[in-house]
């Protein structure tokens, strides 16, 4: 079992050498089918073994065959299945979609697939030193793929990217010093037993110490007040990175953040996710509501998105919810393959339109009298696949994802209801979003033509393309359609997984709301919403939503600002927690 | 004590200087200081526990712990390539704005990418061949 255990890894990284290859021989151009075939080749380890871990049977392999406990030890458990399954999959459908490019060198590939090897390898370790090294590979593969267009604004945004991580990381490494002194091992399982039994003394010290990893990884992960990297990053990255930075890489992190919580089995922690969730997801959505920036209002969609998850995280860990931890896994699941295909759609009508801007978009598609829904049918129903999933309507996995995170925080009525309203929000947005593949608009400016001539070859219309786009749709329509399987396998997964044995009254009851949410309440509810977020449309279209929305794009926070911020939080969270 | 307080006053003095100058060079002397800082404390949280090099021969008790220092080997490495590519990241934003003014810099990409008024967002025009 070793073997395919280390192939999942190893694979990556074997494609990365051979694109440096082609770089120095460029005759060879072997980049393209190597990365595909390591990406399919892990995903084939990984589902080769998936019985295993559903046995409860790990695949376990310790580095350099040292003893287990000296040496850094890999495991496939059930959440790293889980998470394996997600960036691999949605990894291929970017790498598909790369291929349209041709201005995609070895290089690029090269630096996406250490991204993938990083991002694979961070889910499968146990030590929590070994979890910075591999966050800062894919971290700096991340942010040489954000600057890869080197305009000034994606240099910003890989300066910045790089230095608040840094920061973070730097938190994070004292916090892992601090946990070496209290459990004398970096292996988290044997962490979670020494402050388990720890006196009171000895928990203080690892609660600050839980308080610096959490902000440490959930910089990486992007919630309030630690997001300001977000939106500049995935903003400027080219689109299949987009995708998944959006889609997989903040889910790494999260991952990484719930096995932290489980460790740290502390019900304090529960609840102050449960509220900074909720306030995230309701913050950013405002936010991306006033966006015009396509690629921006899609980025502050993803913290929003987090924010749901965090929540249901919260309330698992405060074991106030049935099936909280199962919820949020799940809306992790589907959010990583529709943010993905949301970012890959627009990344279409970028390239075709020439224009980021939603309201310049129009004016260019009026220009060549044809709506962008008729010249990219493919494009259009994929996208309305993704918008309809972000915003909760069935039968697609965002409903099913979305009614289990509602369900695992309904305990808590505030939270539940702001969780609801950002629902409302996400509906608008997508109803603005949405509108440039069917607006006729007015003329356009008369530079449009040209403009869009120049970035149109960029994307050659291609197979891949449709690929990829399908393939991320038709999960998420799956997922859909079968809410119980999906329950039931994430519910499966959770259960194999090491570290949740304290957190078992949480996950393991199989609540009908969660497996079967298609009731006539559940589908009325939503409908509800849907008719808020049309109203809400209305609203912010009129001139005094205008000029409101006017005040939420003018600030910018800057570096220095949300360095301090970084800061400030982790006082607070401090405070509130000790 | 005395060490300790030392050593965070310096991983305080990197964050300072990470945090409030403005100078894009200067954050990442910062993140130097901060990652030295955090070196010195892992190194010297292992020497806690005895004063000898720890090569294990025959007869040698009394010897530091070495995982920390082992740690620290890696964590020097990825703080070379993260100083690498941030002053990368500097140069070229230097080249292309002529500071590096972190507030002035994000103000003029800001006024790049989102003119005042109805004049296009420019940011295909500038690309160049990413190789």
């Amino acid at each position: 079992m070793t073997l395919p255990l280390t192939t999942v890894l190893v694979l990556p990284l074997l494609a990365a050498l051979a694109s440096l290859l082609e770089k120095s021989v460029p005759r060879l151009a072997v980049s393209r089918p190597a990365s595909l075939v390591a990406v399919a080749g892990a995903m084939a380890a990984a589902a080769f073994l998936s019985p295993h871990v559903f046995a409860a049977d790990f695949p376990t392999m310790v580095v350099g065959g040292f003893p287990s406990g000296v040496g850094i030890t890999l495991r496939l458990d059930g959440i790293a299945l889980f998470g394996v399954g997600i960036v691999l999959t949605v990894s291929l459908s970017a790498l598909l979609f790369s291929f349209a490019d041709i201005r995609f060198g070895p290089l690029y590939y090269f630096f996406f697939m250490v991204m993938v090897a990083g991002m694979v390898g961070a889910i499968l370790t146990t030590d929590i030193f070994n979890l910075f090294v591999f966050l800062e590979m894919f971290g700096i593969a991340a942010y040489i793929l954000v600057a890869w267009s080197r305009t000034g604004h994606a240099l910003i945004a890989g300066y910045k990217y790089l230095v608040m991580s840094s920061v973070a990381m730097a938190f994070y490494l004292v916090g892992v010093l601090l946990l070496y002194r209290v459990a004398g091992s970096f292996e988290l399982d044997r962490i979670a037993e020494v402050v388990a039994t720890a006196d009171d003394r000895t928990r203080r010290l690892s609660t600050v110490a839980f308080i610096l990893l959490a902000i440490g990884i959930g910089t990486r992960t992007a919630f309030v007040p630690y997001h300001t990297w977000l939106p500049d990053a995935h903003a400027s990255a080219p689109h299949p990175v987009s995708a998944v930075l959006s889609g997989v890489m903040i889910k790494v992190s999260f991952l990484a953040l719930l096995r932290l919580l489980f460790a740290a089995s502390d019900a304090r922690f529960g609840a102050v996710f449960l509220w900074l969730g909720a306030g995230t997801a309701v913050a950013a959505v405002v936010v991306a509501l006033a966006q015009f920036d396509m690629k921006r209002l899609l980025a502050y969609h993803s913290i929003s998105q987090m924010g749901y998850m965090l929540a249901a995280l919260g309330a698992a860990a405060a074991l106030s919810g049935k099936g909280a931890a199962a919820a949020s896994l799940m809306h992790a699941g589907s959010h990583a393959l529709f943010k993905s295909l949301l970012f890959l759609c627009i990344g279409m009508v970028i390239a075709t339109s020439g224009e980021r801007d939603l309201r310049k978009v129009v004016g260019t598609t009026a220009a060549r009298s044809a709506r962008l829904a008729r010249r990219m049918p493919i494009v259009f129903a994929c996208f309305l696949i993704g918008a309809l999933a972000i915003a909760g309507m069935p039968p697609l996995s965002g409903y099913v994802s979305k009614k289990a995170v509602l369900y695992a925080t309904h305990n808590v009525p505030v939270a539940y209801w702001m969780l609801q309203a950002a629902g409302v929000g996400t509906v608008a947005s997508f109803i603005k979003l949405g509108s440039v593949f069917l607006a006729r608009g007015s003329a356009g400016p008369s530079d449009a033509g040209d403009r869009s001539e120049l970035t149109r070859d960029r994307y050659l219309p291609s197979p891949f393309v449709a690929v990829a786009l399908l393939l991320l749709a038709g999960a998420t329509l799956l997922l859909g359609v079968a809410p119980g399987r999906f329950a039931a396998t994430v519910e499966a997964l959770l259960a194999a997984s090491a570290p949740t044995r304290s957190f078992a009254a949480s996950t393991s009851a199989s609540a009908p709301a969660i497996s079967a949410p298609y009731t006539l309440n559940a589908l009325a509810e939503t409908a509800i919403v849907l008719a808020a977020g049309v109203l809400l449309t209305f609203g912010v279209r009129s001139r005094a939503g205008y000029r409101i929305t006017a005040l939420l794009r003018a600030p910018r926070v800057g570096l220095n600002a949300a360095l301090v911020l970084m800061v400030a939080g982790f006082l607070v969270f401090y405070l509130v927690t000790v | 004590m005395v060490v300790l307080i030392l050593e965070v006053a310096l991983i305080l003095v990197g964050l300072y200087a990470t945090i409030v100058l403005r100078s894009l060079i200067k954050k990442v002397i910062g993140l130097g200081i901060v990652n030295s800082g955090i070196v010195i404390l892992f190194v010297e949280f292992g020497s806690h526990t005895g004063s000898r090099a720890p090569i294990l021969v025959e007869g040698i008790t009394d010897v530091v712990d070495p995982v920390p220092q082992a740690l620290m080997l890696t964590a020097i490495v990825i703080g070379i390539a993260l100083t690498s590519l941030a002053l990368v990241f500097a140069y070229r934003l230097h080249e292309r704005y002529g500071t590096l003014d972190i507030g002035e810099i994000e103000h003029l990409s800001r006024a790049e990418l989102e003119p005042p008024d109805k004049a296009h967002p420019d940011q295909g025009g500038h690309e160049e061949a990413s190789e």
